[in-house]
């Protein structure tokens, strides 16, 4: 498996065109005050996260509508995002997937809570695959919304509300 | 619009308003025209976009002997380029393109890549770096026609060749390179071009292109355009005429670009037979062939060589493949009397897909593109079956897609397949005859192309699950982080998220041009007006921009500017909606109404309500002593005054003003701002009391003073419930939060998931399952 990442890797900076070939994830955060939970969006390329997963769970990952791959999916998420609320790590809750057309919606909850002062966001994934990972945030709490880029170096985001 | 009307009146006048609205002393307007950023109109090029009365462009036609080594993965070619200067500039030198060379060990692209170890580099990596691969061009000789000596002088992927004599204009000149290289190996090197490596019965395939020295392209807009080629920024090249001889073992088969010339030599007679049912084959591909006659035929390897004899008229460039393990396919596609065929050759490793697919891909995308731009003008079009790879050459492309060994495939590699075959194929019409400068600006052949490719995808089939192109789509990408965003007009080596910038915005921009800024028949003629004047020749960014406005008499600097030239985004609100109605002057209506409006505030107030028990208590209710006039007098009662004043009033008014009055009359006084920054077009649905809609469309020249607020009256008989800004989605409008009256909040992804993950625990086999236990 060593050698697909490789070749992936090399593929970078060899340009191949129309099939994806920019590294880029996109993560919605929102905290919803009704219901008192951070709700996460990730919207990850679904061949880049098969290659992840399969490397990451060390069996093969085919990621189709079911819930099969559900397992490994969460696991990964779980391993390389994390969200810490006022300093303190939270339990993420991998709620289920959605596919459309080459990629993959993941959904995440962050239960009970409630007084936010600071919000701390570290995105890892897919940058162990692919050097020129990036991983883009859109944060929106209690009306405040921010944006930020992360990437293999810079792997968190801290925002003082 | 462009130069000629700079000096209109109203564009002159508007110039001064927004001078002096702007704090800095700078025209900072959307609608400022683009003079700053368009060159200057000239001879060459003229201020509609049209190729001007001394527009030349150079040619350079090709003879080239090639040959293939199979053994030692290796490529030898010897040329005669013949370049004729059609400018009115005499050349001292040529430059000629090396772009194998950017594979060589010690190339730029190689040393601009940044690299650390990060967590862990596998041996295969560090191998690499330490050993890299053999790659670029080695030149045996570069001579004149008669064999004399030619100087030159090669800066990484550049030679200049030094004339002897300088070309002088309308002149012409022959010299000849020898050259070989090192294939690489597609698969571990990656590249647009090289091998692919068959393990199981040691076999190669090779998708070869740019594999030979190739004129660079001198014009008015760049001189010489020799900007070196580091990986990203495509290719740039002159048309001509080729003659190509290729000799590979005598077991390949070769697909080319241009015409087969001695299809006797090369080809079996049964083949022959074949290629000639499927010249009169309209509807389906006819296999050359077969499945099993390529498994056959890949099982052993031939000794001795076989030469494929290719032509080709004005094209620029040449590509071909070469295999022993080809399938292939062909059918016709008729213009008129002329029949174009398109072909596709791949290993069995592509079936079940490619045998289905493939050939109708072509078909579908030489019908589809040409009802929107110009009939395909050349002879050939071929598709190639090469492992994770789409790239496109004149008349032959490589695509990607194969299904899993047991044969099955999911939905995306299928619709994978289709689309990058419509997008490789696509590429014929931009850049490879419509011939834009692609190290310059990706997006001129990558967004027009993208845009062509949705039209033919939802031609396809309108259930296509097509990822680029409707506005909606791009808003994930333009409300992102303006530091890792680049405008649309940035160099092709220097965008942030080259996707969605030079492919998805591009596209998604025409596709607002088409369906909501000018409508589809007034872009529809100036989009093939563009592609039919630049069909063979050059053409720059302010040209398309030109064009566009000229042929359809729209004004898009805004539009350009905004989508091109920035980062911005489009958000357009609704920040407030006053209902006003008639006031009718009657008194017995109007009167109540004010009363009503009066009180209003005073009934409302807690006080009020609370204070209503002391009623009965109170001084003027005990003791009717403390009343007088004031306290039975009600200003909005009507008097005979008020009623002898309307009835003056009515027969003051002719019966045209009567029942205008008349007619019931509601008035929606709304403000719309622009936190986002584009100015687009305002389309607001107002759905009314007996749940009937109305759209009103409302042009992006509404925000032409640059306000940050508008107001806009309407007015409709029915009463309206509800306003809805942008409802068919078609602004890319970023934050929908803001597009409801009565306010209303847009349900998240997040949102909308949960509530169908509560209702739905099963997925759609399942639940077909349960339904059909049901029966």
């Amino acid at each position: 498996m060593k050698k697909w990442g490789l070749i992936l890797l090399l593929l970078v900076s060899a340009q191949v065109v129309s099939a994806h070939k920019f590294y880029v994830s996109l993560t919605q955060i929102n905290y919803n005050s009704k219901t008192k939970s951070i709700e996460v969006t990730l919207k990850l390329f679904t061949d880049d996260l098969e290659l992840s997963t399969t490397n990451f769970s060390k069996k093969t990952v085919k990621i189709i509508n079911a819930e099969d791959s559900d397992v490994e999916i969460a696991n990964y998420i779980k391993d390389k995002f994390s969200i810490s609320i006022n300093n303190k790590v939270q339990v993420l809750n991998y709620l289920g997937k959605e596919m459309e057309n080459d990629v993959s919606w993941c959904y995440l909850e962050i239960k009970n809570v409630t007084d936010i002062q600071s919000i701390k966001i570290n995105n890892r994934i897919f940058t162990e695959q692919f050097p020129d990972q990036k991983n883009l945030i859109h944060l929106n709490v209690n009306g405040v919304e921010e944006s930020a880029v992360l990437t293999k170096n810079t792997t968190t985001f801290l925002i003082e509300l | 619009m462009k130069y000629k009307h700079l000096l209109s009146l109203s564009s002159a006048l508007f110039l001064t308003v927004v001078c002096f609205a702007q704090s800095e002393n700078t025209n900072k307007s959307y609608f400022k025209q683009l003079y700053d950023e368009l060159p200057t109109p000239n001879s060459f090029r003229t201020a509609s976009g049209y190729p001007g009365h001394q527009y030349y462009q150079q040619k350079a036609d090709y003879v080239m002997d090639i040959v293939l080594d199979d053994e030692k993965q290796t490529i030898t070619g010897s040329e005669t380029v013949t370049y004729t200067n059609n400018s009115p500039d005499v050349l001292p030198y040529l430059w000629v393109q090396l772009d194998q060379n950017m594979r060589a060990k010690d190339s730029d692209t190689r040393k601009i890549q940044s690299m650390s170890i990060g967590d862990s580099l596998s041996f295969e990596a560090l191998d690499k770096y330490i050993n890299p691969f053999d790659g670029g061009f080695k030149l045996e000789k570069v001579t004149d026609s008669r064999g004399n000596k030619l100087d030159y002088t090669i800066n990484k992927t550049m030679m200049r060749i030094d004339l002897p004599q300088p070309l002088k204009p309308g002149a012409t000149t022959s010299f000849k390179i020898d050259w070989w290289y090192n294939i690489n190996d597609r698969m571990k090197i990656g590249g647009r071009s090289g091998y692919e490596y068959f393990e199981e019965e040691d076999n190669y395939l090779y998708t070869i292109a740019q594999f030979f020295p190739r004129m660079a392209v001198y014009n008015d807009a760049e001189g010489w355009q020799n900007k070196q080629f580091l990986g990203r920024g495509e290719f740039t090249l002159p048309f001509g005429d080729y003659q190509v001889n290729i000799t590979v073992p005598s077991d390949h088969v070769v697909a080319a670009t241009g015409e087969l010339q001695n299809s006797s030599e090369v080809m079996t007679s049964a083949q022959r037979k074949r290629f000639a049912e499927a010249r009169n084959n309209t509807t389906a591909p006819v296999l050359i062939i077969t499945q099993k006659e390529a498994e056959e035929n890949e099982k052993e390897k031939a000794k001795g060589t076989k030469t494929w004899k290719f032509k080709a008229s004005n094209v620029r460039d040449f590509g071909f493949a070469s295999s022993r393990k080809f399938i292939w396919d062909a059918m016709a596609v008729k213009f008129g009397n002329r029949t174009v065929m398109a072909m596709s050759y791949y290993p069995k490793e592509g079936n079940p897909l490619w045998e289905q697919y493939s050939t109708r891909a072509v078909a579908h995308t030489l019908r589809s593109y040409s009802e929107h731009t110009f009939d395909y003008p050349y002879p050939v079009a071929i598709s190639v079956n090469a492992k994770s790879i789409g790239m496109e050459y004149p008349m032959i492309c490589f695509n990607y897609g194969r299904p899993e060994e047991d044969g099955t495939y999911k939905e995306r590699i299928k619709y994978g397949v289709i689309s990058v075959i419509i997008h490789e194929v696509g590429h014929n019409f931009f850049p490879m005859i419509v011939n834009s400068d692609e190290r310059q600006w990706t997006w001129m052949d990558e967004g027009l192309n993208t845009f062509c490719q949705y039209m033919a995808e939802q031609e396809w089939d309108i259930n296509y699950p097509s990822r680029r192109g409707p506005a909606y789509k791009i808003v994930d990408y333009m409300k992102g982080d303006k530091s890792n965003i680049s405008p649309i007009m940035t160099n092709s080596e220097s965008i942030f998220q080259f996707g969605n910038n030079a492919y998805g915005k591009p596209a998604t921009a025409l596709n607002i041009l088409r369906e909501t800024i000018m409508g589809r028949e007034l872009f529809d003629f100036a989009f093939k007006q563009y592609a039919q004047t630049w069909m063979f020749k050059h053409p720059t960014p302010a040209d398309f921009f030109r064009l566009m406005e000229d042929a359809s008499a729209v004004d898009l600097d805004w539009f350009w500017r905004g989508w091109f030239f920035t980062t911005d985004h489009v958000d357009i609100a609704i920040d407030n909606v006053q209902w006003l109605q008639v006031d009718s002057r009657n008194p017995s209506k109007e009167m109540a109404f004010q009363r009503e409006q009066a009180n209003k505030d005073e009934e409302a107030f807690i006080g009020t309500i609370r204070n209503k028990e002391l009623k009965p208590k109170n001084v003027v209710v005990t003791d009717t002593k403390a009343n007088d006039f004031y306290n039975s007098y009600d200003p909005f009662e009507p008097t005979k005054i008020d009623e002898k004043a309307y009835e003056n009033y009515m027969n003051s008014l002719d019966d045209v003003q009567k029942s205008t009055l008349e007619q019931p009359l509601n008035l929606y006084d709304v403000t719309f701002s622009t936190p986002g920054g584009i100015p687009m077009p305002i389309i607001v649905e107002f759905e009314f009391t007996d749940g009937s809609k109305v759209k009103e469309y409302i042009p992006a020249e509404v925000w032409r003073m640059g306000d940050k607020t508008i107001k806009k009256l309407f007015y409709f008989e029915k009463e309206v419930v509800g306003l809805n800004l942008d409802p068919n989605l078609e602004t890319a409008d970023i934050n929908r939060n803001n597009n409801y009256w009565p306010a209303r909040i847009e349900p998240s992804r997040f949102k909308l998931y949960k509530e169908k993950e509560s209702k739905e625990k099963e997925n759609p086999m399942q639940r077909m399952k349960r339904a059909e236990e049901m029966d």
